[in-house]
């Protein structure tokens, strides 16, 4: 950007500042003024791309962490390609809902609901994917942050209900709204304690369909490299006095997957034949029988505790 | 001193305003660079200045084909961004000269892996004393390969 152009944006920043000051006092409103600017001007600068920016108060830089990990949403996905079958029996009952009372018991099953949803989503269960997403909302609602499922939403929902791909949109868009409704609002736990409730309702699924499926086995084991980065999430806030319970079950639950295996050798990247960048490598990752047995009983006992 | 009262608190609330626009100027501005992809649903946003950098780790899975999208506030100029291997390997840059207004890579992942994504928000060209500061979103999107 052009030091000109940046001088337009301070000035307009100065000009939209002084239209927030003085609206109270019976000024024009903001549209009216935006319609009014010199027409080189608002061709340079668009108003509406004041969003997102202002003049700092901060000179000092940072470097600023995220922390993420895969959305449930993938977890389903990766369970569906697998092979496996629809079970809506190992589900965490929407009639469950009753029992979450205080704020961590809802926003973790918010993530439960959100990941049982994701599964459904991606099998084209539309009955089922209704229930969870109902039991969604009615979540968001006690979290205060039931705005985002309003009624537009609902209605795409129902529009949308036998199209496997926007429902799968809806859905991540959703909770990707909430997750960042919680974090505008100062409520970055409960984001944490979503992703967390929505990664241990994943993992459970695939626990679940499992048995005979070598390529799930697999896929369970690589989710060493998530829960370290789930821990990392839920450690890197200064408010931890909601996450302490999950942290300790997710750092008893990594101490279990001590026993996979992984060995990582060179990254390679090479392109496909559309010329898309395919970035690979040699690595293997091996998981015994006993810590598989010893992961599914560890996450059934942490799911179980939440849920319950 | 009246005028000092009204236009303090105003002032002050800026950056509380920034940070609070982000959201919206994330799903109206970087969400629709994702469409054809299933978005993660953490939502990785910041409001950065010029020299900030940003960091994000993720595990990427085998099969997939992936969209990262760097989106970043006009204001702050063309982001700089690097995808790296674990051992800092750098696989992707977009600090060429050729590709740098580029906010997209597109890949696909042959064997589960975890990335790091290193961003830098480039040094202002302005000799202003005014800081601009703008929100800058790490999205990422994934299909069935």
């Amino acid at each position: 950007m052009s030091a000109r152009k940046l001088t337009v944006f301070t000035l307009t920043v100065a000009f939209f500042s002084g239209a927030v000051l003085f609206s109270s006092c019976g000024e024009e409103p903001k549209a009216e003024k935006q319609e009014q600017m010199p027409e080189e001007t608002a061709q340079e600068v668009n108003i509406n791309d004041l969003e997102g920016a202002s003049v700092s108060s901060r000179k000092e830089t940072i470097k600023k962490i995220f922390y993420t990990i895969p959305a449930p949403m993938e977890m389903a996905s990766l369970i569906r390609s697998s092979g496996a079958d629809f079970d809506s029996d190992v589900l965490n009952s929407v009639d469950n809902i009753e029992n979450y009372i205080t704020k961590k018991q809802q926003a973790i099953n918010l993530g439960v609901y959100g990941a049982d949803l994701s599964y459904t989503t991606m099998f084209e269960r539309t009955k089922e994917s209704l229930y969870y997403f109902s039991a969604t909302k009615s979540l968001a609602e006690d979290l205060g942050v039931g705005g985002i499922i309003d009624d537009n939403l609902i209605t795409r929902v129902e529009a949308n209900k036998d199209i496997k791909d926007s429902l799968l949109s809806i859905v991540s868009d959703t909770f990707w709204s909430l997750n960042a409704k919680f974090k505008d609002d100062g409520q970055e736990d409960y984001s944490a304690l979503l992703i967390a409730g929505g990664w241990l309702e994943g993992l459970f699924l695939a626990t679940n369909h499992v048995e005979g499926n070598d390529e799930l086995r697999k896929r369970i084991a690589e989710q060493k490299y998530s829960l370290a980065d789930l821990v990392s999430l839920l450690g890197s806030y200064e408010n931890q006095e909601n996450l302490a319970d999950m942290k300790a079950d997710l750092e008893a639950l990594q101490s279990v997957f001590a026993g996979v295996e992984i060995n990582k050798e060179k990254t390679e990247t090479s392109k496909d034949e559309n010329g898309t960048t395919v970035i690979g490598g040699a690595s293997t990752v091996t998981m015994s029988d006993e810590t598989l047995a010893a992961v599914i009983s560890k996450i059934t006992e942490v799911r179980a505790k939440y849920i319950q | 001193m009246k005028f000092l009262k009204i236009i303090l608190p105003v002032l002050l609330m800026l950056p509380l305003m920034s940070q609070a626009q982000c959201r919206s100027f994330t799903k109206k501005k970087c969400l629709p660079e994702l469409e054809g992809y299933v978005q993660n649903d953490n939502f990785n946003s910041a409001v950065l200045i010029p020299g900030d950098e940003a960091e994000l780790l993720l595990t990427f899975y085998a099969g997939k084909e992936y969209r990262l999208l760097v989106c970043g506030h006009p204001v702050l100029g063309d982001l700089e961004f690097e995808v790296l291997d674990t051992d800092d390997e750098v696989i992707y840059t977009n600090i060429d000269e050729e590709i740098k207004a580029d906010s997209k890579f597109d890949f696909k992942v042959a064997t589960t892996q975890q990335l790091i994504v290193r961003i830098r928000v480039p040094e202002a060209e302005s000799s202003s004393t005014l800081i601009h500061e703008g929100c800058v979103s790490v999205l990422i999107g994934s299909k069935e390969n």
